[in-house]
């Protein structure tokens, strides 16, 4: 995690693509549904070997870099690997990168039973489950492949995960992506009741050339007005929970730093290990277009170091193309708060990434909030 | 393709249900930490890592 100033790259999150597949087919899936099929030409899993490559490459690159970094099992959905390849792979990468380094878990909650959990509370991994809302919202589009919602499957996931003592400390959070169409208040209420720490809130993909899900022109605030209805239940709340991103915002607004990619203007070394071992960009950046995750040069874990790679041009450009290059951005009083937003929210087939996030009007529109609230707050502050 | 130009919110205007809001936990919560943590390190990696992954998706 560096400032823009600063040259220096390290690794800080790499996302360990442990399976290409997944249980679920949820209609809005970056990896799945928004043109790049990619994932079709990867192995159903990571085999044993490659993990055992990607667990030394990275107890390497801890060596030298000394800054502890954070390993998430992603996919597809990593529970598909079953217990027994779980247990393996965690107890080789919780080898290869003792604490403090991270070990988490991104799933869709529907196959976390005890045996998965068991392995997870004995590597000490932490859990984020994605889940949308109430059973109406979620179910809408994370449905299984035969279109029937999972909700029931998820809750009973992190229920099994809060029901156990030793378990529940590995919940970080939940984390839905937004349906504008749905009522915040609700959203909020319903995720605060799975009993999580921390709740996330993510907008659906989409560019200047696709608009989001329920954004009907760039310069409309589906998405800002949703959010601000959302700050308001968690800012009404007299006992709340974490909300990662509305966190994120108000502490830069207040003056404090943020800590999530796609906010502020702090960088971030964040790359993608797929199951065959190769090493891509974020794959967030797959919602601009096919491929657009890719390094020029194909690096794999069997072949090249996480120094060489990091040390390459490739690379240099991949970092330095989180920082917004879009004039507006240069000129926006809200850039230090908004940072741009995701990089794979810029894209243009004119202009490539040389633009505002399609989401700046909502942006604009929640910063506006948060500020008015901000310098009527601080007062009141002890 | 869309070329349109971007158009800028600034509607910032006060509500009056916006008022009780400046008194909330989460926003006291989060104003203490500026004042109290951010020098020290509340956004230090490892301290990041142990409870939420930086990327979810």
């Amino acid at each position: 995690m560096t400032k823009p100033e600063d040259d220096a790259r390290q690794l800080d999150t790499v996302l360990l693509k442990v399976a290409s597949r997944c249980n679920l087919d949820c209609s809005y899936c970056y990896v799945y549904h928004m043109g790049d099929s990619a994932w079709r030409d990867q192995p159903k899993q990571m085999s044993d070997a490659v993990l055992d490559a990607v667990a030394r490459r990275l107890a390497d690159q801890y060596a030298l870099q000394a800054a502890p970094f954070s390993v998430v099992l992603h996919g597809g959905e990593p529970l598909l690997l079953g217990a027994a390849k779980l247990e393996r792979f965690c107890a080789r990468l919780r080898d290869a990168l003792p604490h403090p380094c991270g070990i988490h878990i991104q799933t869709n909650g529907a196959l976390l039973g005890d045996p998965v959990i068991d392995v997870l509370v004995r590597y000490d991994v932490g859990i984020s489950v994605s889940i949308d809302g109430p059973q109406r919202v979620h179910d809408r589009f994370r449905v299984g492949h035969r279109g029937k919602g999972s909700y029931s499957r998820v809750r009973a996931g992190i229920e099994n995960v809060t029901a156990r003592a030793d378990a529940r400390p590995l919940l970080a959070g939940v984390l839905a992506v937004i349906d504008p169409e749905s009522d915040p208040a609700e959203v909020y209420a319903a995720l605060k009741a799975l009993g999580a720490p921390g709740l996330d809130i993510l907008p659906r993909d989409g560019n200047w050339d696709t608009l989001p899900f329920g954004k009907s022109a760039p310069g409309t605030t589906e998405y800002g007005q949703w959010l601000e209805g959302f700050l308001d239940s968690y800012l009404s709340d007299p006992e709340p929970p974490r909300v990662r991103l509305l966190d994120d915002m108000l502490r830069l607004v207040l003056g404090g730093r943020s800590i999530k990619e796609g906010v502020g203007t702090t960088d971030y070394g964040i790359l993608v290990i797929e199951p065959d071992g190769t090493v891509d960009k974020n794959d967030t950046l797959k919602v601009a277009g096919a491929g657009e995750d890719r390094f020029g040069e194909r690096w794999s874990v069997l072949t090249d170091s996480f120094d060489q790679i990091l040390d390459s041009p490739a690379f240099a450009d991949y970092y330095r193309q989180q920082r917004p290059s879009a004039a507006a951005c240069h000129a926006c009083p809200d850039l230090g708060i908004c940072g741009g937003g995701m990089v794979a929210h810029r894209w243009s087939q004119t202009r490539g990434y040389d633009n505002p996030t399609i989401f700046c009007a909502d942006q604009r529109h929640l910063i506006a909030k948060m500020r008015q609230l901000a310098e009527a707050a601080l007062p009141h502050a002890a | 393709m869309r070329n349109e130009p971007i158009s800028l919110f600034h509607d910032a205007a006060a509500s009056a249900r916006d008022l009780p809001l400046t008194d909330s936990v989460a926003l006291q919560r989060l104003i203490a930490e500026v004042r109290q943590c951010d020098a020290s390190g509340i956004a230090d990696t490892t301290l990041y890592n142990r409870t939420y992954h930086r990327h979810n998706r």
